[in-house]
């Protein structure tokens, strides 16, 4: 849980800072509260699959549980999707 | 045209009848299938009821695939089995393998997606996600054609792999700054691990090594079984940008920055570098020749959810797509799809306007 996001609202000026397990999140109180809400769930992903036993190669589905590489960015992705944000990264230099 | 005809192994000349139109005739789904993609179909008759319905999904998720997939579908996909959720690993969605696509019949079944929120993460058709990367698959490994070990790995560098910049700052450096010098950099390596690696070859050739062995020579790590196998071969390394940066980030700064420096490198270089070449999406990240697949369904579903995925995504694009386009325009136009083999029913259709689709 490394990885540091910024979401901001489309033609607004609302920033939120958003990173670690347990989430911390800084910037627009409003924004912060909107984006808690989506650190309730599991994120659901699809995956490869590899029988080791056939080698057959495939497509499953994974959760992510809490806390997991890739659930904040999960969670974040969804927040930005259904509230209309822009989801970005913060560069690796500037953490 | 013969020319042109390796770089679109799988282009047809034709259009595809819809499945409506079959549907109108009241002739059933498999035949669609069989006419216009020579596909067979088996429906699994054990597990719960209901194997006919999900055939008639799949055939709607066909029918809603990319030109260019229905293309590789036709080429290189001999029979689609709907087979019962045991016999797939766990959560598995689908399977391919020398000409045979494996559907698991029984999502149901599957625990995760129990969970009527799941679709909110996926955000996409499953079914047909799944049918594009079967068929992705089929496009790298088919034993019969496929594109050529050289164009998937031109993939894998236009889509966010690269090594620790402290194990190989190369791909850092004016190397990385192309696909074309970065995959030829990549492919070098590994015929240096292994001569057999021959990029003019398709990754299902017999004479040319597997695909895991792609995956373990690739990657340093694929488990820790593989691991063992590999110490001695050496590999490329290469880490999904995600895990990459995720990697980097535990690391001391101080250290890396100094480290970094020895090798000519600063942490700025390097960050660009991951992020412009910044993978595609979280599907990529667990097995190297997913990935070809996995850019695949996004060039031919042109949307992504992560905004800085897309420097990679237009890469991407033009390593896969351009072929496709350079042999469309030697081609030239498609002929009109196969009308359903009930002229009398055919006839009565393009009377009424419904022939339309059938190009005519």
């Amino acid at each position: 849980m490394d990885q540091r996001f910024r979401l901001q609202e489309r033609g607004g000026r609302a920033l939120a800072e958003v990173w670690g397990f347990p989430v911390q999140l800084e910037g627009d109180p409003g924004l912060c509260q909107r984006i808690k809400g989506y650190f309730g769930a599991p994120v659901v992903v699809l995956g490869p699959s590899l029988d080791p036993e056939t080698g057959e190669r495939g497509t499953r589905v994974v959760t992510l549980r809490p806390g997991a590489p890739g659930w904040l960015a999960g969670c974040l992705r969804r927040a930005a999707e259904e509230l209309g944000l822009r989801l970005t990264e913060v560069p690796l230099s500037a953490n | 045209m013969e020319e042109l005809a390796p770089l679109s192994p799988y282009r047809s000349d034709r259009q595809y009848a819809r499945l409506e139109t079959y549907r109108r005739l009241g002739l059933p789904g498999a035949t669609w299938a069989a006419e216009q993609f020579n596909l067979r179909i088996h429906v699994a008759t054990t597990g719960p009821d209901g194997g006919e319905g999900r055939a008639a999904e799949v055939w709607e998720a066909v029918d809603r695939l990319p030109l260019q997939v229905k293309d590789i579908l036709r080429e290189v996909i001999d029979e689609i089995r709907l087979d019962e959720e045991g016999s797939f690993p766990a959560d598995t969605l689908g399977t391919w393998r020398d000409g045979t696509m494996r559907i698991n019949r029984d999502w149901s079944l599957i625990p995760t997606l129990r969970d009527p929120g799941w679709h909110r993460d996926l955000g996409y058709d499953l079914l047909r996600a799944t049918l594009v990367h079967e068929t992705g698959h089929a496009l790298v490994e088919d034993p019969r054609g496929g594109i050529r070990l050289r164009d998937t790995v031109a993939l894998i560098a236009a889509s966010g792999w690269l090594p620790h910049p402290l194990d190989d700052p190369v791909p850092y450096g004016p190397v990385g700054r192309e696909v074309s010098t970065l995959s030829a950099y990549y492919l070098k390596r590994l015929r240096q691990l292994d001569p057999s690696w021959d990029g003019e070859l398709s990754l299902g050739s017999p004479s040319i090594p597997s695909p895991s062995q792609l995956d373990r020579d690739v990657m340093r790590e694929v488990s820790t079984f593989n691991r063992s196998r590999t110490k001695n071969r050496g590999s490329l390394g290469l880490l999904g940008s995600d895990r990459l940066l995720r990697r980097l980030r535990r690391e001391d700064p101080v250290r890396l920055t100094r480290e970094l420096a020895a090798r000519g490198l600063q942490l700025e270089d390097v960050d660009a570098q991951l992020r412009r070449r910044r993978g595609i999406s979280l599907y990529a990240e667990d097995s190297i020749s997913e990935t070809p697949a996995e850019i695949f369904r996004c060039i031919h579903a042109p949307f992504t959810r992560a905004e800085h995925s897309r420097p990679a995504l237009t890469e991407g694009e033009r390593v896969l797509l351009e072929p496709w386009r350079t042999a469309d325009r030697a081609i030239g136009a498609r002929r009109p799809a196969l009308a359903p083999e009930r002229p009398w029913e055919a006839l009565q259709l393009v009377r009424r306007g419904v022939g339309r689709e059938l190009g005519r």
